[in-house]
């Protein structure tokens, strides 16, 4: 494809993007609150497409469809797993919700801080979050570099490709806080789901004859695409390891859990959640069928990361429609890119830096906020730059590495005698745990590292609770007024 | 015709409720387990599109669903 095409449609998507983070300033006040969560005043709307664009990266249309290719419906079933993990939101939303309005939380970080009164347990938390999330928005970041570069057959060079996601990132998170984020990622998200539907109805009905036409060609050529274990890829004990961090992500991964405290009311973060939901199951449905397309006409790839890029090369795809699916896959990898650098600059201001420096005070947080955008996408920037193994092996573990706050979660809500001692002991421990596997390639038991960190966690933050004394005076008055509200609202 | 007091009618609609909210619990904890388990059982035998494919869907939109009603109950 010619750079000069591909030039053109990302000067139209910047152009797009930037006039809607620039009009999304207007209303902006001054304060952490109105910045980092819009003043708590999300619609149900954009809130849905908000939280859409920052789950779906770029490893929908990609990396799923690829596991697809290789592996067969097995990635659907794990996939739809990971989204009826919203489940926890019907739990946690209200809770998040309840917790943020009434104590002025930013950060979930900030919210178990308090809760098991301590400092130290906050700086520990956003230290975890940014050493699973810098590598994960690298390799974000690297896509968008490998994906530009290969439309282009290298005319774009993969680093004019990073430096252009980083400074769009850095643009639209910085313009206007989470405000800008959340009106530029509605956009992206729209864009998403209408080009990846679009492709895949044209490939389906030009270059297999229709749906019928796929169907009749998984059965009779792949059945095993169509079962688990199927070619191999899937095990059960694969699949439990690569479901279990992914169904807890909707409270463990801060870039979505921070985003239970921006609803203007409960009715606006029901329709969050039934409109992600919504969304989420259009986009996995047509990323799994993008993949069966690509077994079925490309059977012989051998590199499954290559299926989108084959298909999209295809003589049945018009150019320009892959123009906009390349497109929209970069603004799959944005619009998850930014939300994390916005959520990470508002951990490094309140949690570590206010911590650290025991300093509150609004003016100086919200500066320290702003700088840390730049200086944290320069950071993830440096490491796509490197395209380390070890930036892979954080980024495949970051799921994991923050599946271990799940314990100390869970007790913030529902066990008085959890203590910040317990919520450490779990979250460093199993955190090691998590890595060391991640980076061994041990699976003891034929379990993958999620199962063992879990595992771990949990031990880890039961004991730790029980040979200390907990925050009892913080923990009655945190849990009761929350059962109160939430009898109030309706909520379980 | 008796009209029972107000803090008993209060006392059995939260009974109620809670007696609801445990039901919907282990019905969702039952309906993951099954999401697990039949794929790689039941349907392990089944090469058609009508195998574990539509049983994911059908789990999906099963969750979706009662998901959608246990916020319903939400109100400001």
């Amino acid at each position: 494809m010619e750079a000069t095409n591909i030039y053109a449609a990302m000067i139209l998507y910047i152009f797009l993007g930037t006039a809607v983070a620039y009009l999304s300033r207007q209303g902006l006040g001054k304060g952490m609150i109105d910045y980092f969560l819009a003043d708590r005043t999300i619609g149900g709307f954009v809130g849905a497409l908000t939280y859409s664009a920052t789950t779906y990266s770029a490893f929908m249309m990609v990396g799923l469809a690829g596991l697809t290719f290789k592996g067969g419906v097995g990635a659907m079933g794990f996939e739809l797993i990971y989204l009826s993990g919203l489940v926890l939101v019907a739990f946690f939303g209200p809770r998040f919700w309840l917790a943020g309005k009434k104590y002025n939380f930013v950060t979930p970080a900030e919210m178990l801080g308090y809760r098991y009164d301590s400092r130290l347990l906050a700086v520990v938390i956003a230290i975890s979050y940014c050493v699973f999330l810098i590598p994960y928005s690298a390799v974000q970041l690297m896509g968008v570099g490998y994906l530009v570069s290969g439309m282009s057959g290298g005319t774009i060079s993969f680093t004019t490709g990073v430096i252009l996601a980083t400074v769009l990132a850095i643009a639209w998170a910085w313009m206007a806080g989470m405000r800008s984020v959340a009106w530029t990622d509605s956009l992206q998200s729209l864009v998403m789901i209408v080009a990846s539907t679009i492709v895949v109805f044209v490939v389906v009905i030009r270059g297999l004859g229709g749906f019928g036409g796929l169907v009749s060609t998984l059965e009779t050529k792949y059945p095993q695409w169509l079962v688990v274990p199927g070619p191999g890829l899937f095990s059960l004990k694969t699949f439990i390891g690569l479901s279990l961090p992914w169904f807890f992500f909707s409270i463990t991964n801060p870039q979505v859990s921070q985003r239970l405290f921006v609803p203007k009311s409960m009715k606006s973060m029901r329709n969050t959640v039934m409109g992600f939901l919504v969304f989420g199951f259009i986009y996995t449905i047509i990323s799994i069928l993008w993949g069966f397309s690509a077994k079925a006409l490309l059977p012989d790839l051998e590199n499954a990361d290559l299926a989108t890029p084959s298909l999209l090369a295809l003589p049945v795809v018009p150019k320009v429609l892959a123009l906009v699916v390349m497109v929209g896959i970069t603004a799959a990898a944005i619009s998850t890119i930014d939300s994390i650098l916005l959520t990470l600059s508002s951990v490094v201001s309140r949690d570590i830096y206010g911590n650290v420096f025991k300093d509150d005070r609004e003016t100086v947080q919200l500066i320290v906020g702003k700088l840390a955008i730049p200086l944290i996408a320069i950071l993830a920037f440096q490491f796509a730059q490197l395209k380390l193994d070890l930036i892979a092996v954080l980024s495949v573990a970051s799921s994991t590495g923050l599946l271990v706050t799940v314990p100390a979660i869970f007790g913030a809500f529902f066990w008085k005698k959890g203590t910040a001692f317990g919520a450490m002991a779990s979250i460093i421990g199993g955190g090691i745990v998590s890595v060391y596997l991640q980076f061994s390639g041990l699976k003891p038991l034929g379990h993958w590292p999620g199962v063992w960190a879990l595992l771990v966690a949990v031990i880890l933050y039961y004991v730790g609770s029980i040979v200390t004394k907990p925050p009892v005076e913080t923990a009655d008055e945190f849990i009761g007024y929350l059962q109160a509200a939430l009898k109030e609202k309706g909520a379980i | 015709e008796q009209k029972l007091p107000e803090k008993d009618l209060n006392q059995t609609h939260n009974e109620a409720s809670n007696c609801v909210t445990r039901l919907w619990v282990f019905f969702f904890c039952f309906l993951l387990l099954l999401a697990v388990v039949i794929p790689f059982t039941i349907l392990s035998d089944v090469p058609k599109i009508y195998g574990s494919f539509l049983f994911w869907v059908l789990f999906a939109v099963t969750a979706i669903i009662s998901i959608g009603y246990i916020t319903g109950q939400w109100r400001d």
